[in-house]
């Protein structure tokens, strides 16, 4: 079985926005606002959604906080077959009672990231820690992906020897990997390991101009371009160009570059709320979670007057 | 997602407009810009107002700053 009919069987294929998350002025989750941002993008065609990822700043919320959110979206409307919710603790047990939860409220794909320890630890621990969340997690026909953070923050990626063990010893729950490396090797290293037995889906869009066409993806970027990101990944470049007045025709991959370019060495999550706060014209959207910060008055006026030339269309 | 009796805002022509799904799946394509959509008719109808008092207050200061 290939990585594409692999993402077919198991149902995770197509572009998962890894969902900003909006808050309110105590800076706490904005729910009715995620779920209006969550039903906007279904209303577009993208109904699948990575909540409390990397670009949702996942490791800033409480699992309480999160499962309140998701809650809501489910009542919202949203389908929970279509969220994979995002789990950062180094306590295997809180992430079992996490899943429990969580899954008690129909979500049945989780993404957890590796434990953070300031310990070296080899392979027979890591692989126990998420051999313990399987087995006190103890839920029928859930979904575990491992999100490899690609040296984001402090998580180590997971071995590609404990991963293969994790797959022999628990084959039905561990179906995924979601690789953060901005590298495309490192990803190209991953499907070439588990193509016939995991789904491999990157999250660093310009990778997926080089790795397309591919069968899923999950792209931060998608939360203010998602039909760019779906040609992407489709391939589909010649059909599916930009044509914004005065200025030369755009294929989806340039356009993934030019705001890659824009979003330079900003810190992306910042920069792309507000982007997003200026797409709903909604400056709350600019918040972000401490140890994140908004940006510097300059550093917004300069990026609000590249945006501007970066000018997003209403199609992409 | 059920979008059936749900409510959009969208700009179209310049101005905002809040518009039921069943009457948004009949304008052609490209001729407006989907900013939100909405369980109920309060919520969109509020954000419309939202996005109207804004554009006033934008006129406003363009003009104030003319003025000087």
């Amino acid at each position: 079985m290939t990585n594409e009919n692999i993402a077919s069987s198991i149902g995770f294929h197509g572009v998962w926005v890894d969902v900003l998350v909006p808050l309110q002025a105590d800076l706490n989750v904005d729910e009715p606002k995620l779920a209006s941002h969550l039903r906007t993008l279904s209303s577009k065609g993208f109904e699948n959604f990575v909540l409390f990822g990397q670009a949702g700043e996942g490791t800033s919320f409480a699992n309480d906080e999160k499962l309140s959110a998701v809650a809501h979206v489910i009542e919202a409307g949203v389908d929970a077959n279509n969220i994979l919710l995002g789990v950062n603790s180094s306590s295997y047990t809180e992430v079992a009672q996490f899943i429990r939860k969580a899954c008690a409220k129909g979500i049945k794909r989780f993404l957890v990231s590796a434990p953070q320890y300031d310990h070296p630890y080899n392979n027979v621990g890591l692989f126990d820690y998420y051999d313990q969340i399987i087995k006190q997690a103890s839920q029928p026909n859930w979904q575990l992906f491992i999100h490899q953070l690609g040296g984001k923050n402090q998580a180590a990626d997971l071995p590609e020897a404990v991963m293969a063990d994790l797959k022999k010893n628990h084959p039905r729950i561990f179906v995924g990997i979601v690789d953060q490396d901005v590298h495309v090797n490192h990803t190209v290293e991953l499907l070439r390991a588990f193509d016939t037995a995991l789904v491999v889906a990157s999250s660093h869009e310009p990778n997926l101009t080089i790795l397309s066409p591919t069968d899923v993806c999950v792209s931060a970027l998608a939360n203010v371009m998602p039909n760019v990101i779906k040609h992407v990944i489709a391939n589909d470049f010649v059909n599916n160009a930009t044509k914004i007045a005065g200025m030369k025709v755009a294929k989806p991959d340039d356009r993934v570059n030019e705001l890659m370019a824009v979003l330079g060495n900003y810190p992306q999550v910042a920069a792309l709320k507000l982007m997003l706060s200026q797409h709903y014209r909604m400056e709350s959207w600019e918040r972000v979670r401490p140890p994140h910060t908004t940006l510097p008055k300059e550093s917004r006026d300069k990026l609000l007057a590249a945006f501007k030339t970066f000018n997003l269309q209403a199609n992409e | 997602m059920n979008f059936a009796n749900t409510w959009y805002v969208i700009e179209r022509n310049n101005h905002y407009e809040t518009i039921a799904h069943e009457a948004l799946v009949l304008l052609e394509e490209g001729s407006y810009v989907l900013l939100q959509n909405f369980q109920t008719h309060h919520e969109a109808h509020e954000e419309h107002k939202r996005l109207v008092l804004m554009a006033i207050g934008d006129a406003k200061a363009k003009l104030d700053h003319l003025k000087k």
